[in-house]
Protein backbone atom coordinates (compact mmCIF):
# COMPACT_ATOMS: atom_id res chain seq x y z
CA UNK A 1 0.00 0.00 0.00
CA UNK A 2 1.05 3.55 -0.57
CA UNK A 3 1.65 5.59 2.60
CA UNK A 4 -1.53 7.63 2.25
CA UNK A 5 -3.61 4.48 1.76
CA UNK A 6 -2.02 2.97 4.85
CA UNK A 7 -2.89 6.09 6.83
CA UNK A 8 -6.50 5.99 5.62
CA UNK A 9 -6.70 2.24 6.33
CA UNK A 10 -5.37 2.83 9.84
CA UNK A 11 -7.99 5.54 10.43
CA UNK A 12 -10.76 3.27 9.14
CA UNK A 13 -9.96 0.32 11.36
CA UNK A 14 -9.63 2.54 14.40
CA UNK A 15 -12.78 4.60 13.85
CA UNK A 16 -15.15 3.42 11.14
CA UNK A 17 -15.02 -0.38 11.39
CA UNK A 18 -13.04 -0.79 14.63
CA UNK A 19 -11.43 -4.12 15.40
CA UNK A 20 -8.75 -5.64 17.54
CA UNK A 21 -7.43 -8.16 15.01
CA UNK A 22 -6.49 -8.10 11.37
CA UNK A 23 -5.11 -4.59 11.63
CA UNK A 24 -2.30 -5.23 9.16
CA UNK A 25 -4.46 -6.70 6.44
CA UNK A 26 -7.09 -4.92 4.38
CA UNK A 27 -9.95 -7.19 3.35
CA UNK A 28 -12.45 -6.42 0.61
CA UNK A 29 -14.51 -4.10 2.79
CA UNK A 30 -11.42 -2.22 3.96
CA UNK A 31 -10.17 -1.84 0.40
CA UNK A 32 -13.51 -0.45 -0.71
CA UNK A 33 -13.64 2.11 2.09
CA UNK A 34 -9.99 3.08 1.68
CA UNK A 35 -10.54 3.73 -1.99
CA UNK A 36 -13.75 5.69 -1.40
CA UNK A 37 -12.14 7.87 1.24
CA UNK A 38 -9.07 8.43 -0.93
CA UNK A 39 -11.26 9.56 -3.81
CA UNK A 40 -13.46 11.70 -1.55
CA UNK A 41 -16.63 9.72 -2.23
CA UNK A 42 -19.14 9.80 0.58
CA UNK A 43 -19.27 6.90 3.05
CA UNK A 44 -22.43 6.52 5.11
CA UNK A 45 -20.81 6.44 8.55
CA UNK A 46 -24.08 6.16 10.56
CA UNK A 47 -25.20 3.15 8.48
CA UNK A 48 -21.79 1.49 8.90
CA UNK A 49 -21.88 2.14 12.63
CA UNK A 50 -25.28 0.50 13.05
CA UNK A 51 -24.30 -2.52 10.97
CA UNK A 52 -20.96 -2.92 12.70
CA UNK A 53 -22.48 -2.54 16.17
CA UNK A 54 -24.93 -5.30 15.25
CA UNK A 55 -22.03 -7.48 14.21
CA UNK A 56 -20.05 -6.74 17.38
CA UNK A 57 -23.08 -7.58 19.50
CA UNK A 58 -23.80 -10.87 17.75
CA UNK A 59 -20.40 -12.30 16.86
CA UNK A 60 -19.42 -15.38 18.88
CA UNK A 61 -15.81 -14.22 18.86
CA UNK A 62 -14.32 -11.76 21.32
CA UNK A 63 -14.56 -8.26 19.91
CA UNK A 64 -13.62 -4.81 21.13
CA UNK A 65 -16.55 -2.56 22.02
CA UNK A 66 -16.03 0.08 19.38
CA UNK A 67 -17.26 3.65 18.89
CA UNK A 68 -16.83 4.59 22.56
CA UNK A 69 -16.34 8.30 21.88
CA UNK A 70 -19.07 8.48 19.27
CA UNK A 71 -21.51 6.69 21.55
CA UNK A 72 -20.83 9.32 24.21
CA UNK A 73 -22.42 11.87 21.91
CA UNK A 74 -25.42 9.57 21.42
CA UNK A 75 -25.73 9.03 25.16
CA UNK A 76 -25.60 12.75 25.81
CA UNK A 77 -28.24 13.36 23.13
CA UNK A 78 -30.61 10.95 24.88
CA UNK A 79 -29.85 12.42 28.31
CA UNK A 80 -28.03 9.36 29.66
CA UNK A 81 -26.15 10.20 32.84
CA UNK A 82 -22.67 8.81 32.28
CA UNK A 83 -21.17 6.75 35.08
CA UNK A 84 -17.45 7.21 34.55
CA UNK A 85 -16.43 9.51 31.76
CA UNK A 86 -12.78 9.47 30.80
CA UNK A 87 -11.46 12.20 28.52
CA UNK A 88 -9.79 11.27 25.29
CA UNK A 89 -6.03 11.08 25.22
CA UNK A 90 -4.84 14.03 23.19
CA UNK A 91 -1.66 13.46 21.22
CA UNK A 92 -1.37 16.47 18.99
CA UNK A 93 1.76 15.48 17.19
CA UNK A 94 3.08 13.13 14.55
CA UNK A 95 5.62 10.77 16.04
CA UNK A 96 7.64 7.77 14.90
CA UNK A 97 4.64 5.47 15.37
CA UNK A 98 2.65 7.58 12.90
CA UNK A 99 5.44 7.45 10.35
CA UNK A 100 5.88 3.69 10.82
CA UNK A 101 2.11 3.30 10.54
CA UNK A 102 2.43 4.78 7.06
CA UNK A 103 4.87 2.06 6.09
CA UNK A 104 8.16 3.90 6.49
CA UNK A 105 11.16 2.17 8.02
CA UNK A 106 13.03 4.40 10.42
CA UNK A 107 16.81 4.43 10.51
CA UNK A 108 19.10 6.34 12.79
CA UNK A 109 20.68 9.46 11.39
CA UNK A 110 24.07 8.69 9.85
CA UNK A 111 23.42 4.92 9.76
CA UNK A 112 22.64 4.09 6.16
CA UNK A 113 24.84 1.03 5.87
CA UNK A 114 21.93 -1.42 6.02
CA UNK A 115 19.50 -1.71 3.15
CA UNK A 116 16.04 -1.15 4.60
CA UNK A 117 14.32 -2.44 1.46
CA UNK A 118 11.82 0.37 1.32
CA UNK A 119 11.16 4.02 1.95
CA UNK A 120 13.19 5.39 4.80
CA UNK A 121 13.25 8.50 6.89
CA UNK A 122 16.06 9.65 9.13
CA UNK A 123 15.41 10.50 12.75
CA UNK A 124 17.87 12.19 15.04
CA UNK A 125 19.39 10.06 17.75
CA UNK A 126 18.75 11.60 21.17
CA UNK A 127 21.81 12.21 23.33
CA UNK A 128 22.38 9.92 26.30
CA UNK A 129 20.28 10.82 29.33
CA UNK A 130 22.41 12.61 31.92
CA UNK A 131 22.73 10.96 35.28
CA UNK A 132 20.55 12.15 38.13
CA UNK A 133 21.95 15.13 40.09
CA UNK A 134 23.37 14.33 43.49
CA UNK A 135 21.30 15.21 46.54
CA UNK A 136 24.06 17.36 47.92
CA UNK A 137 24.21 19.62 44.89
CA UNK A 138 25.45 23.12 45.56
CA UNK A 139 23.19 26.16 45.27
CA UNK A 140 25.01 27.44 42.19
CA UNK A 141 24.54 24.10 40.46
CA UNK A 142 20.88 24.18 41.31
CA UNK A 143 20.59 27.66 39.85
CA UNK A 144 22.33 26.53 36.68
CA UNK A 145 19.94 23.62 36.42
CA UNK A 146 16.99 25.90 37.02
CA UNK A 147 18.14 28.15 34.19
CA UNK A 148 18.59 25.10 31.99
CA UNK A 149 15.08 23.91 32.82
CA UNK A 150 13.68 27.33 31.94
CA UNK A 151 15.51 27.25 28.63
CA UNK A 152 14.26 23.74 27.94
CA UNK A 153 10.69 24.77 28.69
CA UNK A 154 11.04 27.56 26.17
CA UNK A 155 12.41 25.16 23.59
CA UNK A 156 9.61 22.69 24.33
CA UNK A 157 6.99 25.37 23.80
CA UNK A 158 8.58 26.35 20.52
CA UNK A 159 8.66 22.70 19.47
CA UNK A 160 4.99 22.27 20.31
CA UNK A 161 4.14 25.31 18.24
CA UNK A 162 5.97 23.75 15.32
CA UNK A 163 3.98 20.51 15.60
CA UNK A 164 0.88 21.95 13.97
CA UNK A 165 2.96 23.00 10.99
CA UNK A 166 4.65 19.59 10.89
CA UNK A 167 1.26 17.92 10.69
CA UNK A 168 0.49 19.76 7.50
CA UNK A 169 3.99 19.25 6.11
CA UNK A 170 4.04 15.49 6.68
CA UNK A 171 0.57 15.00 5.26
CA UNK A 172 1.56 17.07 2.23
CA UNK A 173 4.67 14.91 1.86
CA UNK A 174 2.66 11.69 2.04
CA UNK A 175 0.27 13.01 -0.55
CA UNK A 176 3.12 14.05 -2.81
CA UNK A 177 4.64 10.56 -2.58
CA UNK A 178 1.64 9.06 -4.28
CA UNK A 179 2.39 8.28 -7.91
CA UNK A 180 0.31 10.35 -10.26
CA UNK A 181 -1.92 8.40 -12.68
CA UNK A 182 -0.58 8.31 -16.21
CA UNK A 183 -2.07 10.78 -18.62
CA UNK A 184 -4.73 9.21 -20.86
CA UNK B 1 -7.51 16.34 7.21
CA UNK B 2 -8.82 17.05 3.73
CA UNK B 3 -10.15 13.50 3.50
CA UNK B 4 -12.04 13.95 6.78
CA UNK B 5 -13.43 17.28 5.65
CA UNK B 6 -14.55 15.76 2.35
CA UNK B 7 -16.56 13.17 4.29
CA UNK B 8 -18.00 15.77 6.68
CA UNK B 9 -16.30 13.99 9.60
CA UNK B 10 -13.71 16.57 10.56
CA UNK B 11 -15.59 18.12 13.48
CA UNK B 12 -16.67 14.75 14.84
CA UNK B 13 -13.21 13.17 14.89
CA UNK B 14 -11.37 16.24 16.12
CA UNK B 15 -13.70 16.87 19.05
CA UNK B 16 -11.21 15.50 21.58
CA UNK B 17 -13.02 16.65 24.77
CA UNK B 18 -15.83 14.18 23.97
CA UNK B 19 -14.50 11.47 26.28
CA UNK B 20 -15.83 7.96 26.87
CA UNK B 21 -17.53 6.02 29.66
CA UNK B 22 -16.61 2.34 29.37
CA UNK B 23 -19.28 1.01 31.81
CA UNK B 24 -22.00 2.74 29.84
CA UNK B 25 -20.58 1.52 26.52
CA UNK B 26 -20.53 -2.04 27.90
CA UNK B 27 -24.14 -1.72 29.06
CA UNK B 28 -25.10 -0.33 25.65
CA UNK B 29 -23.60 -3.37 23.88
CA UNK B 30 -25.13 -5.79 26.39
CA UNK B 31 -28.62 -4.49 25.60
CA UNK B 32 -28.27 -3.60 21.92
CA UNK B 33 -30.31 -5.06 19.10
CA UNK B 34 -30.66 -4.05 15.46
CA UNK B 35 -33.75 -4.73 13.43
CA UNK B 36 -34.43 -3.43 9.92
CA UNK B 37 -31.79 -0.76 10.28
CA UNK B 38 -33.04 0.52 13.63
CA UNK B 39 -30.69 0.26 16.57
CA UNK B 40 -32.24 -0.13 20.01
CA UNK B 41 -30.56 -0.31 23.40
CA UNK B 42 -30.93 0.79 26.99
CA UNK B 43 -28.31 2.57 29.08
CA UNK B 44 -28.97 3.62 32.67
CA UNK B 45 -32.65 2.87 32.09
CA UNK B 46 -32.77 5.32 29.17
CA UNK B 47 -34.11 3.90 25.91
CA UNK B 48 -31.97 4.63 22.85
CA UNK B 49 -33.53 4.07 19.46
CA UNK B 50 -32.00 5.42 16.27
CA UNK B 51 -31.78 4.68 12.59
CA UNK B 52 -28.94 5.84 10.38
CA UNK B 53 -30.62 9.14 9.53
CA UNK B 54 -31.18 10.05 13.20
CA UNK B 55 -27.68 8.89 14.10
CA UNK B 56 -26.27 11.14 11.40
CA UNK B 57 -28.12 14.12 12.87
CA UNK B 58 -26.86 13.32 16.38
CA UNK B 59 -23.26 12.91 15.25
CA UNK B 60 -23.43 15.82 12.84
CA UNK B 61 -22.30 13.76 9.83
CA UNK B 62 -23.98 12.90 6.51
CA UNK B 63 -26.13 9.76 6.47
CA UNK B 64 -25.74 9.37 2.74
CA UNK B 65 -23.32 7.61 0.42
CA UNK B 66 -21.80 4.15 0.31
CA UNK B 67 -23.48 1.88 2.88
CA UNK B 68 -22.85 -1.62 1.53
CA UNK B 69 -21.64 -3.29 4.71
CA UNK B 70 -20.57 -6.82 3.86
CA UNK B 71 -19.39 -9.55 6.18
CA UNK B 72 -18.58 -12.93 4.65
CA UNK B 73 -20.12 -12.64 1.19
CA UNK B 74 -17.59 -10.43 -0.58
CA UNK B 75 -19.21 -11.14 -3.94
CA UNK B 76 -21.74 -8.40 -3.16
CA UNK B 77 -19.01 -5.92 -3.99
CA UNK B 78 -18.35 -7.50 -7.39
CA UNK B 79 -15.28 -9.53 -8.34
CA UNK B 80 -14.15 -7.10 -11.03
CA UNK B 81 -14.34 -4.18 -8.63
CA UNK B 82 -12.47 -6.10 -5.93
CA UNK B 83 -9.73 -7.08 -8.38
CA UNK B 84 -9.35 -3.47 -9.47
CA UNK B 85 -9.10 -2.35 -5.84
CA UNK B 86 -6.54 -5.02 -4.94
CA UNK B 87 -4.42 -4.13 -7.97
CA UNK B 88 -4.59 -0.44 -7.14
CA UNK B 89 -3.96 -0.64 -3.40
CA UNK B 90 -1.30 -3.34 -3.56
CA UNK B 91 0.41 -1.58 -6.50
CA UNK B 92 0.48 -4.91 -8.32
CA UNK B 93 -1.36 -4.40 -11.63
CA UNK B 94 -0.64 -7.98 -12.67
CA UNK B 95 -2.86 -9.56 -10.00
CA UNK B 96 -5.31 -12.09 -11.43
CA UNK B 97 -7.62 -12.48 -8.44
CA UNK B 98 -8.92 -10.21 -5.67
CA UNK B 99 -6.72 -10.46 -2.62
CA UNK B 100 -6.43 -9.11 0.89
CA UNK B 101 -3.78 -6.43 0.89
CA UNK B 102 -1.03 -6.26 3.46
CA UNK B 103 1.32 -3.36 3.85
CA UNK B 104 3.14 -3.46 0.55
CA UNK B 105 2.19 -6.95 -0.58
CA UNK B 106 -0.80 -9.18 -1.22
CA UNK B 107 -0.78 -12.43 0.68
CA UNK B 108 -4.00 -14.39 0.33
CA UNK B 109 -7.08 -14.68 -1.82
CA UNK B 110 -10.43 -13.27 -0.77
CA UNK B 111 -12.98 -16.09 -0.70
Amino acid sequence: MQPLHQLIFWFLIKNIIPRAQGCNQADAMDQCLTDLMDRGEQINLPAFMINHIARIATTPRAHDLGYGFLLTRVFEHFGVELKKKVDAQVIDEIGTSTIMGCGFALIKAGDRSEDQGGQTLSVPVPPPTPSQPAASMSTSSQQELQAEITALKGALQAEQELNAKRHADVLALLTALQPKPPAP
Amino acid sequence: MDKLKAQGWFELFTNTPLGCSQPDVAEFYANVSVSEGVLTSTVNEVLIEVDSRALGVILGVPATGFDQYVQEDKSLLGKAKLLELAQHLSQQPGLKNPQAVRRGICNRSIS
